[in-house]
């Protein structure tokens, strides 16, 4: 225990690589995401067929896989990336590859008379993107882009491979490091604290997805024709049970 | 008699994916003002017409006009064109449902800079009042009925100020009591000299409404006349046949 206190000027900047790398990873992500999202449902079928690709292809290799062939694979492309930018490259093609794929999902779901009646008042198809189509999804998308989020946040401990020095890597540093001194392993003392830590962190997350989830469930069922309505309490229950 | 036809589809062909034929050489016109029913059995091709008229299908050969003006093959920016000046009311309303019913309706004549947000506003609350729903207007899509979410449907046409409407089934997905609201506001607009062709199974609208029926079969027009003349003297076969059904079906 006083190990830990000691070290958690330490920790706490390995957390605050963490949090860098977690919220850089996040941001880009979404932006990405969409991007590849939108060129999902593009008019033009090379930016479909490119968007399937990007999908398919970071949504269908380990995540370490991708770190280490991004890390080590870049010098010989002549880019020499720090462990964590490699991670954050890493992190935000199969984040957004993901993220791609539910944002496809919640373009997928719009009745198709949506995109035609925009088309139909003479809209132009960005207009018809962004004042019509982007908005509908946006609600429906939050909690899967929420847990997709916490995945990341995880994910990021990931970078430790690579020598990045973030959370879990100082903890690392910190058990070693102790046990040369001593003799005497903490390692099951500093891991657990890291374990609370991220669990923590997640699970915050994940309350808050929650929270949105119902919230989002209520604001529909609100707004709903009475006649649809109790076909949606019916499908609420089970889940209310569990 | 008449100048351009306002609405004119030439040879008009229409093949889907596959091999389907959905339309082959329909020659339609629509003259400036009239009232033009399209009837016939489902899969007829009746709905593919008219989606062709505004570039919703791209068609196979053939020539769709506008106002006198070939508008197929001639880019994004002429259909966009045509739309502005043709609009269109779908089976299933569909609104946005994100907006309220104000900026349903003048979320498109905004964009399209026909006017300013308070023009549109004003005209909205215009033509709201007409169909009935001036209350309504800050409300929520999904808090209406299906009846009133179609009217609302055709004040959203009607704000882009079009030459003409097309409707396609405009009360199909409705419940029985509220075809009554919306057809009452397709035969006000008919009456104020609106150009128009409905695809429709209602006979009676058909009847009292249209200037002319065109019944189509296995994606062509098989007979076209007046009201009067068609229902009570089909010239066909297949429209005989249709009609009995019809009929045998009301009764």
């Amino acid at each position: 225990m006083d190990l830990i206190i000691e070290s958690l000027p330490l920790l706490g900047k390995g957390l605050v690589v963490t949090f860098q790398l977690a919220l850089s990873a996040l941001f880009l992500t979404t932006i990405v995401s969409f991007a590849v999202g939108i060129a999902a449902v593009s008019r033009f079928r090379a930016l479909r067929i490119l968007s399937v690709i990007y999908v398919e292809v970071f949504r269908d290799i380990p995540l370490v896989v991708n770190l280490l062939f991004v890390y080590f694979g870049a010098p010989l492309v002549g880019l020499s990336l720090d462990p964590f930018a490699a991670a954050l490259v890493s992190f935000t093609s199969w984040g957004s590859a993901n993220g791609a794929e539910i944002i496809r999902g919640g373009f997928k779901s719009i009745p198709k008379h949506q995109r035609e009646s925009a088309v139909a008042l003479g809209m132009r198809p960005a207009e018809t993107m962004a004042l019509v189509l982007l908005p509908q999804i946006l609600l429906p998308i939050l909690p899967a882009f929420t847990g997709l989020f916490s995945i990341l946040i995880q994910s990021t401990a990931l970078a430790t491979m690579v020598g990045a020095t973030e959370f879990l890597r100082t903890a690392q540093i910190i058990v070693e490091r102790t046990t040369m001194m001593t003799g005497m392993s903490p390692a099951f003392a500093v891991y657990g604290f890291v374990l609370c830590v991220y669990f923590v962190i997640c699970f915050s997350l994940n309350l808050l997805t929650a929270w949105l989830e119902r919230r989002i469930a209520r604001s529909r069922s609100a707004h709903r024709p009475a006649a649809e309505a109790p076909a949606k309490a019916a499908e609420i229950k089970p889940a209310e049970a569990t | 008699m008449s100048p351009v036809p306002l609405i004119e589809t030439a040879a008009l062909c229409k093949e889907f994916r596959g091999g389907i034929r959905a339309l082959s050489n329909v020659d339609l016109k629509v003259r400036q003002g009239e009232v033009v029913v399209i009837l016939g059995p489902s899969g007829s091709g009746k709905s593919t017409l008219i989606r062709c008229v505004n570039g919703l299908e791209e068609i196979t050969s053939g020539a769709v006009m506008v106002g006198g003006r070939r508008v197929d093959g001639a880019g994004p920016g002429r259909w966009r064109q045509t739309r502005l000046e043709i609009g269109m009311v779908f089976q299933n309303y569909a609104l946005f449902p994100h907006l309220d019913v104000m900026r349903n309706i003048t979320l498109a004549p905004c964009r399209a800079g026909l006017m300013t947000r308070a023009e549109a506003e004003e005209e909205a609350l215009r033509l709201l009042g007409i169909v009935g729903l001036t209350e309504k207007a800050r409300a929520p899509v999904a808090s209406l009925s299906g009846g009133q979410q179609q009217r609302v449907a055709i004040c959203r046409a009607l704000a882009m100020k079009p030459k003409g409407m097309l409707f396609d089934e405009p009360t199909s997905a409705l419940d029985p009591e509220m075809v009554g609201e919306v057809l009452a506001t397709m035969r006000r607009l008919a009456d104020d000299g609106m150009t128009m062709i409905c695809v429709t199974h209602e006979m009676g609208f058909a009847r009292e409404v249209a200037d002319r029926v065109i019944f189509m079969d296995r994606g062509e027009i098989v007979e076209e006349g007046t009201p009067a003349e068609f229902f009570s003297a089909p010239r066909t076969e297949r429209a005989r046949q249709f009609l009995d059904l019809i009929m045998r079906h009301d009764a």
